[in-house]
């Protein structure tokens, strides 16, 4: 019973670690996180984005520098995903919404794809060792929108993200601006 | 045995963390004021643009900015990144929203992140801090929008089909 118990665990166990491995490579991706896109891949892995072909190290360079650095910003969002684990090796895939917001202030890229990938698990841990990418759908909108104030916090690409914050907290600005709110409402 | 319930705790705690930000999305998106409170610790903090405060004036804020502002919206939460430490996680979800205002014939798509941190207390995750950004924001032709096809159209109360239980089929209640 227990045996049966300890399989159920870690079949629950590989597949939040393999999610949280796609899950990975778009932060690493998002934040130009170089070391922490690098750890989505084993040391060898190819990735295929159909018009570019390498190992993980020019992978990272292109990706996170040549395709993106000249971009504003951008997200990957990971929808869909399903996972086949046949003992060390998954076959999983993917979906993919993208959203670009290019340099000339005025246009956003969105597009749907699928990461198709052959997971292995070396050394207890699941990583990519083949990726290939299809792109499903793209279209161009008007990002002008983005330029009217929203008072928002807007992201970076280096460690002052406030993602990177541990704990989180509530800096100066913001617990003068509750306080304040605070006060008003009693 | 025990590092299979110390896994065990690992995956329940990180599911139970999964739903909580995930129940958020459908909480906004229902204007479901008792659901929006309960992600949220009774002394918690969000800050939505100009938005900071508790989570009654959240709800009241948030809820009214929906009501009043948009014919429709929907959040879509997508990747999660999650970091459990004791009783205090660290986590960043991506939004992808979708917003149709009533002053616009345009659809407004939106990208951004909720970095949170969550506690857990009497054995119950919920946010106890949110912060949210803004990564992109788009506009386009609201014109397709128009033509529902047949499609059910959800609500903003608990007429919405999503609160059926069990799942009513609606061909065969008519």
């Amino acid at each position: 019973m227990s045996d049966v118990i300890s399989a159920t665990t870690q079949y629950l166990l590989d597949r939040q670690e393999i999610r949280d491995c796609i899950d990975r490579y778009s932060r690493g991706l998002d934040r130009h996180d170089d070391e922490l896109l690098a750890s989505a891949f084993h040391p060898e892995a190819i990735d295929n984005h159909g018009h570019w072909i390498g190992r993980k190290d020019e992978f990272v360079q292109w990706a996170n520098h040549e395709v993106h650095d000249p971009l504003l910003a951008h997200n990957h969002h990971i929808t869909t995903h399903l996972a086949e684990i046949d003992g060390a090796v998954a076959h999983v895939e993917s979906y993919v919404i993208f959203v670009l917001r290019h340099s000339d202030k005025k246009t956003v890229r969105v597009g749907g794809g699928r990461y198709i990938d052959r997971f292995e698990k070396r050394d207890g841990e699941w990583r990519i060792a083949i990726r290939q990418l299809v792109l499903d759908w793209r279209f161009v909108a008007d990002g002008i929108l983005f330029n009217t104030d929203d008072h928002y916090f807007h992201g970076t690409w280096d460690k002052t993200d406030i993602s990177y914050e541990r704990p989180l907290g509530v800096p100066a600005d913001l617990a003068e601006k509750l306080a304040a709110n605070q006060q008003g409402a009693q | 045995m025990q590092s299979n319930n110390r896994n065990l705790q690992y995956l329940l705690d990180r599911r139970a963390i999964e739903d909580c930000l995930n129940r958020y999305a459908r909480a906004v998106d229902r204007h479901d004021v008792e659901m929006i409170h309960s992600v949220f610790h009774p002394d918690a903090i969000d800050n939505h643009g100009n938005f900071v405060g508790g989570p009654v004036p959240f709800a009241t804020w948030v809820n009214d900015l929906h009501e009043f502002k948009t014919r429709i919206h929907m959040h879509n939460i997508t990747c999660k990144s999650c970091e459990i430490d004791g009783d205090t996680a660290w986590t960043e979800s991506y939004v992808a929203f979708v917003l149709h205002l009533r002053t616009s014939d345009r659809v407004m798509f939106g990208s951004g992140r909720y970095i949170d941190r969550l506690e857990k207390r009497n054995g119950v995750w919920k946010i106890a801090l949110r912060r949210t950004m803004t990564d992109s924001r788009l506009e386009a032709d609201a014109v397709e929008t128009a033509a529902k096809e047949g499609f059910s159209r959800g609500t903003w109360d608990k007429s919405d089909i999503s609160y059926d239980r069990p799942a009513a089929n609606a061909e065969a209640s008519k």
